[in-house]
């Protein structure tokens, strides 16, 4: 297979507005976002990085011990631009929606003080998904920034953010919902309690589930919410044009591992379906072999083994140390072959999208120090396939 | 029984096997399901309600999506829901449930709790304390939480931990740290090797895989370490190199390794 089409980082991070790291768990999009921040920073730009995550990984990335809902700078004596970072509070982005949007203050009242509201907005379908769309919305709009780079949170099903708005609004206006609201509209709570005695069947099937109490809270907060709907589908269409427009660049960020690299088929043909712009794939952990590797039988020379007995003293066995030398370096260049395999089998390798492979690196990465090193691989033009693993 | 959260008709990416609601039988004695919250509703409305076929058409209408995608936690409540089933039901004698990344494990776990919180009676209230007490049961249910070698994944795992124990009362089994490098040299081996000044170009290049791995694998030691000092019981799974992309081969070593823990721990 040709070597894949490398992807200019530095070219993308000084060109959009909007960087979107995308990928399922455990693949270092977190690490990955961190260091497109700094990356942006250290060239000139003034970088948020934001996270949906309810975990801390991108404050300890960046050597915090937390983040707030508020953009927070990181000190970066060095950098010519400016680094900020946050954490997204789903429950405080949604109340600020409805103070937007409520069209009076009765209303507004109902829903804040609504249990159903209270106890369980954070995981209403979608919700985390749509308030994280709409603060990156709500950021673009203050022109504090030049670029947003967005930690998704690990997604299960393809892209979960995507799809939020459209689910929520599914929600908001599908027959379940306007099932609940329908007695409402007539008379309120009376007629809901008038309504679920009567004979249908939906209705009495779902409290059979659930019970009274919960499709009446359910209720209440629908029918506060519709109002409302309007304006959060009109704010969510704008949020989806935004993300659709060439100032904006989806990246994939996988591990080189055949269940991570198959998500990204998946996220592929997800965002192509939308019309987003995809920038390209970051494999990060990659274990590379060099030129000097390839075809190699591990094989030392005569004159090499002496050397390494050598180094030997009495507490050590010299040729014992050959076959461990020969062994790190079998694994090495295994575990290459294999990362190389598994993304040569894939579709979109295949197709010549731009991929940029972050070489494994020999320690853990988890302090701003370390970002700034990852930042730097980021920004080396030439590809893993050439460098080494050590840092 | 493993049951899995995976969109039905995946292949499960370990056992090549393509998963669905049912039940399917991997071997004699593994069997594989993987669930989801709105077909585990459905067989529970089929369960509970007197002459269930006059709701299929509602159970496969957009009503009871929506319904699923109104109520937070319902899915994830049903899906417990299902574990429960299968806990209860005598078919199986263990029921092995891969669980949600951290940040969404917790969420699912916290589910039962927050459920019998917000609703005071009904079903779903009664429903709810039946799976809490199952997750609560010593003798039943046991928290197994596998984390990398790495700061970041440590600290996560650590506090998942901390939060089961701590917030939701549950019961922790042994910690899991996987793909931990095996330390192959001494730092005096590496820093001899590194001060020969000439050989191949091979040598040289051995020489330097050795140090990055010596690096990496002090750092992996260093992050089970500090886990040991925390978490009484830890197991380590070395990392395996296999000249070829072979899950069985995987699972095999990865079973041998935990199994040979087990025992470890069971003659104390």
């Amino acid at each position: 297979m040709a070597e894949p089409t490398a992807l200019d980082l530095c070219a993308l991070i000084d060109a959009k507005r909007i960087v979107v790291c995308c990928g399922s768990g455990g693949v270092g999009k977190t690490t990955t976002a961190a260091a497109l921040g700094y990356l942006a920073a250290a060239r000139g730009r003034k970088a948020l990085v934001m996270t949906i995550d309810p975990a801390k990984r991108l404050a300890q990335a960046l050597g915090l011990d937390a983040l707030g809902h508020e953009p927070q700078r990181i000190a970066l004596p060095d950098a010519r631009g400016e680094l900020s970072a946050m954490m997204l509070d789903t429950k405080r982005t949604f109340d600020a929606l409805i103070e937007r949007y409520a069209p009076n203050t009765s209303a507004r009242e109902t829903i804040f003080s609504n249990r159903y509201y209270q106890h369980l907005s954070n995981s209403l379908a979608g919700s985390r998904e749509f308030m994280a769309m709409e603060k990156v919305y709500e950021m673009l709009q203050t022109a504090r920034y030049d670029v947003l780079i967005v930690d998704t949170p690990p997604a299960q099903h393809a892209l979960d953010f995507l799809e939020a708005p459209a689910r929520l609004f599914d929600l908001f206006e599908g027959s379940f919902v306007n099932l609940l609201l329908q007695p409402y509209r007539v008379a309120g709570r009376f007629g809901f309690d008038l309504f679920r005695r009567s004979s249908d069947r939906l209705l009495k099937v779902f409290e059979k589930l659930t019970g009274y109490d919960v499709l009446a809270d359910l209720s209440d907060f629908f029918l506060a919410f519709a109002g409302m709907s309007a304006g959060f589908k009109e704010r969510s269409q704008r949020v989806l044009a935004t993300l659709r427009r060439p100032e904006t660049s989806f990246l994939l960020v996988c591990a080189p591992e055949p269940a991570s690299l198959t998500q990204v088929d998946r996220f592929f043909a997800r965002l192509k379906a939308e019309s987003m712009p995809i920038g390209g794939v970051i494999v990060n952990r990659v274990h590379v072999a060099d030129a000097l590797d390839e075809g190699s039988s591990y094989a030392l020379t005569a004159d090499d083994i002496a050397r390494v007995q050598g180094v030997t003293d009495a507490r050590l066995d010299g040729a014992e140390l050959v076959n461990r030398l020969m062994r790190a370096y079998r694994d090495q260049l295994t575990l290459a072959a294999l990362d190389r395999a598994a993304l040569e089998a894939t579709d979109w390798a295949q197709a010549g999208v731009p991929i940029h492979r972050v070489p494994h690196f020999d320690r853990d990465l988890h302090s701003l120090f370390d970002v700034a090193a990852f930042a730097a691989s980021l920004q080396a033009k030439a590809q893993a396939s050439t460098a080494t693993a050590a840092t | 029984m493993l049951v899995v959260l995976q969109q039905p008709d995946e292949r499960h990416p370990m056992l090549g096997v393509a998963t669905g609601y049912r039940a399917v039988e991997v071997e004699p004695k593994l069997d594989l399901c993987s669930i989801d919250g709105r077909s585990a509703l459905k067989e529970y409305v089929h369960r509970t309600m007197l002459l269930p076929g006059l709701y299929d058409w509602l159970l496969d209408g957009t009503a009871l999506k929506h319904f699923t995608e109104a109520a937070p936690g319902f899915e994830e409540l049903m899906c417990l829901g299902k574990l429960y089933d299968l806990v209860t039901d005598s078919k199986y004698e263990q029921i092995v449930f891969d669980a949600p990344s951290t940040g969404h494990a917790a969420l699912m776990l916290r589910v039962p709790r927050a459920t019998v919180a917000a609703v005071r009676t009904g079903p779903l209230h009664h429903n709810a304390l039946k799976i809490q007490a199952m997750l609560e049961n010593d003798l039943q249910t046991r928290i197994v939480i596998v984390a990398l070698p790495e700061e970041m994944a440590i600290r996560e795992a650590s506090e998942l931990a901390a939060y089961a124990r701590d917030e939701l009362a549950l019961h922790l089994g042994p910690m899991i740290v996987n793909r931990v490098t095996p330390q192959l040299f001494a730092g005096d081996e590496i820093a001899a090797l590194k001060a020969l000044n000439a050989g191949s170009a091979t040598l040289t290049r051995m020489v330097g895989i050795a140090g990055a791995r010596f690096e990496r694998a002090q750092s992996d030691a260093q992050h089970v370490a500090a886990l040991r000092n925390e978490r009484p019981w830890v197991i380590e799974q070395p990392q395996i190199v296999l000249a070829r992309h072979d899950p069985r081969a995987l699972i095999d070593a990865i079973a041998a390794n935990v199994a040979a823990a087990f025992e470890g721990a069971r003659r104390g």
